[in-house]
């Protein structure tokens, strides 16, 4: 399986690390530029944050679908492994690629926060103080609020990770699931149009079906991470579902030309 | 020896070949042949194809396997003989045979043999 | 003492919408010969070949490999050619040998970059640069550096020139294990057909001939490439 990986990596790096790169530099560069450009990057930033997860999201699915498909897909059909070895490789490389994305978005912004803060002459010692402080805020607020429920700035963070992540990487599943429904004789003519129909109907009969069965389960104190904990759950099924369908229609139908 | 008539079976090539080097003293009695794998890569032709050549030599008695140390060519100096003679009456009938179709006759040979030997062989 | 393995075809059958690729193909490819398969094109080679390599899943009857459907074992004693090349064109040849070697065990690097040489290729070419009749020598080195069971080429003379064609016969002929089967699908049998033991002609779908080639000769008076114009007479 780590073979598999390998090559998937290897395969796949020269899709992202340019642009990963460019985002780096940009963040390391951008606070020591002059007050004027200053107004134009932060807009920058956010679009290009925003237009790396899409392309990186779509660059997955299309290298996904250019290895298992086309004629690379002669290669990857016949190394020595079973079909669900191979899906599964493919699949946590997605996700592997997924999490160095958002580190590496994450930690250019840190970067860029650190490196402003100690332009302009904060020690980081004051901007940690300051985010306590933000942390302190929001925690009263949300009492007077009168949720008694405890939030916390670092869960609603950690939380919101969490869950964006698990539901992507489920997205990732059911795409992988889709785009190899769609690739095999079982589906022969308008493959795009049947493929994104079935897409939201998968996931409407998911959530259908998932969400009145979870509503009332409380696991930990916490409201966030008990959420992110309960969504993460479901996603997980989802994806073993997804997976597995997968591996059977693969080992059934697949046909490669 | 690489151009083979694909119409006849390769193996009579091959023998046929191997003939040719026992009679005219390039392979002699007691040589020891190359193997099958190597013989099938000189003469770019199948292994099987040099085993069946093989079997068919044993049969004739040209050749003797000893079974671990290889194939060795006969030692019999007659049977050499009579493969030559052999091979030389064939190679002479169907040259008569050729000459008969371009319509000449036995008794014609000697002198038509003379004429292209000093017009094309005696140098 | 030798286990004889086959490929084994039963009954099988496949069509492409109202197109029937393969029909009824019985036939049995054992290990110690060389094989050739022989057709047009859209006769069925390719389906064929796809079948034994585990690409093509959805067919009517049995291929067995050694006893079992085409899987992950089968894929390891299988060393396939394809007609094109398949490798991502970022890679360089040493990529492609590297990943052979991750991945097959039976795969011989000093073997494959000696037999690179011999056909003139630098393993630090990027595969992006090398010409097709390059990118076909390549492949060929690698699928004969392993020592597979099954060997099987899908047009091996394909992109290549005349004079390459003898080194390239030489080479498998050379790396041919007596105890592998050596399936040849291919056009050009004037050239190859020395080297086969046995011949399949494959005509829309059907196996219409599977013969010992010295048989084929002995019968026939012709050789296999002659044979074959007149079957596929148009």
């Amino acid at each position: 399986m780590l073979k598999l990986l390998k090559f998937e990596l290897l395969g796949n790096y020269r899709s992202y690390f340019h642009t990963y790169l460019f985002y780096l530099l940009f963040c390391i560069i951008a606070p020591f530029a002059s007050n004027a450009l200053q107004n134009i990057f932060i807009p920058v930033l956010g679009i290009s944050s925003v237009a790396i997860m899409i392309s990186v999201f779509i660059n997955i699915i299309v290298n996904f679908c250019k290895s298992m498909f086309t004629k690379e897909g002669y290669l990857s059909h016949t190394l020595p492994y079973k079909g669900s070895v191979l899906l599964a490789s493919k699949f946590l490389s997605a996700i592997l690629w997924l999490c160095i994305t958002i580190l590496v978005l994450i930690g250019g912004i840190l970067i860029l926060s650190l490196l402003v803060t100690l332009r302009s002459g904060i020690s980081v010692k004051e901007l940690y103080s300051g985010l306590e402080m933000a942390n302190a805020f929001i925690r009263y607020e949300m009492a007077l609020e009168g949720f008694h429920e405890i939030f916390t700035l670092k869960s609603m963070i950690s939380s919101g990770l969490i869950l964006s992540l698990e539901s992507l990487i489920s997205c990732y599943m059911l795409i992988f699931m889709i785009a190899i429904l769609v690739n095999t004789p079982i589906i022969r003519s308008y493959k795009t149009p049947i493929g994104i129909v079935l897409f939201f109907l998968i996931t409407m009969i998911f959530d259908r079906i998932g969400i009145p069965a979870i509503e009332n389960i409380r696991l930990v104190e916490d409201v966030m991470y008990n959420a992110a904990l309960i969504h993460g759950i479901q996603s997980f099924i989802q994806c073993l579902i997804c997976y597995l369908v997968s591996v059977f229609v693969m080992n059934r139908y697949l046909e490669i030309n | 020896m690489k151009n083979f008539d694909s119409n006849i079976p390769i193996y009579l090539q091959v023998m046929d070949d191997i003939k040719k080097q026992i009679i005219t003293g390039k392979l002699k009695p007691n040589d020891k042949l190359s193997s099958v794998r190597e013989l099938a890569q000189t003469y770019a032709v199948n292994p099987n194809t040099i085993q069946r050549t093989f079997q068919e030599l044993e049969k004739e008695d040209l050749v003797k396997s000893e079974r671990t140390s290889g194939r060795y060519v006969c030692a019999d100096e007659n049977r050499i003989n009579n493969l030559r003679f052999k091979m030389t009456e064939k190679v002479i009938c169907d040259f008569i045979n050729e000459l008969n179709e371009l319509g000449y006759k036995e008794n014609d040979i000697p002198q038509l043999l003379e004429q292209v030997k000093e017009k094309y062989y005696e140098r | 003492m030798n286990d004889k393995k086959c490929i084994e075809f039963e009954n099988v059958s496949k069509s492409y919408g109202s197109k029937q690729a393969l029909s009824n193909v019985n036939v049995k490819l054992e290990t110690g010969k060389i094989i050739g398969l022989l057709g047009p094109n859209g006769s069925g080679k390719t389906t064929m070949i796809k079948i034994i390599n585990g690409l093509l899943r959805s067919y009517q009857g049995t291929c067995l490999i050694d006893g079992q459907l085409p899987n992950e074992v089968s894929k390891s004693m299988i060393s396939y050619l394809p007609d094109e090349p398949y490798f991502q064109e970022w890679m360089k040849i040493k990529d492609a040998l590297n990943l052979f070697r991750d991945h097959y065990q039976d795969f011989d690097w000093a073997l494959c970059m000696t037999l690179l040489d011999r056909l003139g290729l630098d393993p630090n070419l990027k595969i992006k640069s090398c010409s097709k009749g390059m990118k076909e020598k390549f492949q060929l080195a690698l699928v004969m550096s392993r020592k597979a069971q099954f060997y099987i080429l899908d047009e091996p003379l394909g992109g290549v020139d005349p004079a390459a064609r003898e080194l390239i016969l030489d080479i498998i002929l050379k790396n041919y294990n007596e105890n592998s089967c050596l399936l040849i699908s291919t056009h050009l049998i004037s050239d190859i057909e020395k080297i086969f033991d046995e011949i399949i002609f494959l005509k829309n779908g059907e196996v219409v001939l599977q013969k010992n080639c010295e048989e084929l000769r002995n019968e026939t008076g012709k050789s296999v490439d002659e044979t074959f114009r007149e079957v596929f007479k148009c």
